[in-house]
């Protein structure tokens, strides 16, 4: 029965012979078929010198690029992790503190919320202090150093302070002329660099005010106000009742109380974002008392026309208020 | 002899279980040869071989560690291709390409008796002639003939209705005999046609 196979394998079998193999074939077993390949694979002299040693080589390479790389990567892989890490480890002890002295510095850097004219601008500082900006205005802080020991700020310009209570940090602002100092409260800073006062207005709560000129302390109760005389350093404390009248300019009002037209055709320029030249004899002097709309324009603008007979010409954002003829 | 046989066997199975890569080259060297023509023998197909080959060879590397020194190379190759070997012979046995083939072959050498034809040089005029058929007749009798399926599996494998494929079957079957029958070899007698 092994000659079956044998003719089978070498291709020497008749129709009749394939039809008797294929019968025996498919009634054994697969130990069955093995025990008989095995014999003839050891022991029959195999004819290898056809083979072709190309084509050996050829399935060697293939063998090797799975056997050798396998081999390989783990030796190989062993070396190059050591070699790697000595190369790497000061690498990354160097990238770190670079890094690290970067993170630093962009963290020493000053956050600064500005408006522009006519614009506003609200502000949560980290501690949970909330500002109001008006226009105009500009507030600046440190981030890195905020809330540590204590939080200060510089400004310039008009905002409404809602500090939050921490009497372990008191709160500082920075402005020219004047230092405040809180400890959790609310209030009305109004503070320009052009301007020749600065008045902090106290809802509620309590803040020291410091001349820096002349170095002089007041502390506000609610409902006070300091006026700052920028060019003595003095400092007027004013009782007003109405104060919230001051912080109007949140609720959307512009509240004038004997206030030098001059300085509300300012506001008025601030607030709307325009600008205004007024042709009169004398009025800019004249004291104003009034509550004009800090949203519409037009309306601001008739009851300046009807309070001192002038006319109003628009262009663009450019507005000449004359005198009425007749 | 043998037992210089055997120390050498012995020394190339302890370096291999070691991962000496040079133990493994040579018992490739010593086996490949003989591990391709067997397989050739076989699976009638040098591509299949060589990847019996290939599969043989990684997997002893891989299994290195678990070879019993006391084996012989020889029956351990052969425990790792048995696989394989079977399930060719198999299906080669049973295979209706091979058994033209064995007819073909048998026609020849009654004819002339020195005249052998190889396996692979039958498969190459049957494709050849398989090539001049319009395609769907080639793949056809492709799924019919050498993969054997049945009516109804082809015409799924096609999208064709049963009835298609058989006539597709019954003309290409016809048109191939036309070809081979021009053929130095002119015995056919494809019993591919019932």
């Amino acid at each position: 029965m092994n000659s079956l196979q044998q003719k089978y394998r070498n291709d020497e079998l008749t129709a009749k012979e394939l039809q008797k193999l294929r019968v025996k074939v498919n009634s054994m077993s697969n130990d069955e078929i093995a025990k008989e390949m095995f014999e003839s694979w050891m022991n029959e002299d195999l004819d290898v010198s056809k083979v072709s040693q190309e084509q050996m080589c050829r399935v060697k390479e293939r063998i090797d690029s799975v056997v050798a790389t396998k081999h390989f990567s783990y030796t190989l892989l062993y070396k190059i992790a050591k070699i790697a890490a000595a190369v790497l480890l000061p690498v990354f002890i160097i990238s770190t503190f670079y890094l690290y002295k970067e993170n630093n510095e962009l963290v020493s850097e000053e956050m600064v919320v500005s408006t522009g004219k006519g614009e506003r601008a609200s502000i949560t500082l980290p501690d949970g202090t909330k500002v109001m900006l008006n226009s105009e205005s500009r507030l600046g802080y440190t981030p890195k150093v905020y809330n540590k020991e204590k939080r200060e700020i510089n400004f310039d310009g008009e905002g409404y302070f809602q500090v939050s209570k921490d009497k372990k940090c008191p709160f500082l602002i920075d402005a020219v002329g004047l230092q405040v100092k809180v400890l959790g409260t609310t209030f009305n800073l109004s503070v320009c660099k052009h301007d020749s006062t600065a008045e902090l207005d106290l809802e509620e709560g309590s803040v020291l005010f410091t001349s820096l000129r002349t170095g002089a302390n007041v502390v506000l109760k609610p409902n006070q106000r300091a006026v700052l005389n920028q060019s003595t350093g003095k400092i007027s404390l004013v009782t007003d009742k109405d104060i919230q009248n001051i912080s109007a300019w949140v609720r959307g009002d512009l509240i004038f109380h004997n206030t030098e037209l001059v300085n509300v055709i300012h506001t008025i320029e601030n607030n709307y974002g325009v600008h205004i030249k007024v042709k009169c004899n004398n009025c800019l002097s004249d004291l104003f008392t009034g509550t004009l709309s800090n949203t519409d324009l037009n309306q601001v603008l008739e009851v300046l026309e009807k309070s001192y007979h002038l006319k109003a010409r628009k262009n663009g954002n450019n507005i000449i208020l004359e005198l009425k003829i007749n | 002899m043998n037992d210089t046989l055997n120390s050498l066997e012995q020394e190339l199975i302890r370096g291999l279980k070691k991962g000496d890569l040079k133990a493994f080259d040579r018992i490739y060297k010593m086996y490949s040869s003989r591990l391709y023509a067997y397989s050739v023998q076989f699976t009638k197909s040098p591509e299949d071989s060589e990847e019996i080959v290939q599969d043989v060879f990684v997997r002893l590397w891989t299994n290195r560690e678990n070879i019993r020194q006391e084996e012989t190379l020889r029956s351990l190759l052969f425990i790792m291709a048995k696989h394989y070997l079977i399930n060719a012979y198999r299906k080669k046995v049973n295979s209706l390409v091979f058994e033209e083939y064995v007819n073909c072959q048998e026609a020849i050498s009654e004819d002339n008796g020195n005249q052998h034809l190889e396996y692979e040089e039958f498969i190459l005029l049957l494709q050849r002639a398989m090539n001049k058929l319009p395609s769907t007749q080639q793949k056809v009798i492709e799924l019919s003939k050498i993969k054997q399926l049945s009516n109804k599996e082809v015409a799924e494998e096609l999208f064709l209705s049963e009835q298609t494929v058989k006539n597709q079957l019954s003309l290409g079957l016809k048109a191939l005999m036309k070809e081979l029958n021009r053929l130095p070899i002119s015995l056919w007698m494809l019993f591919f046609i019932n």
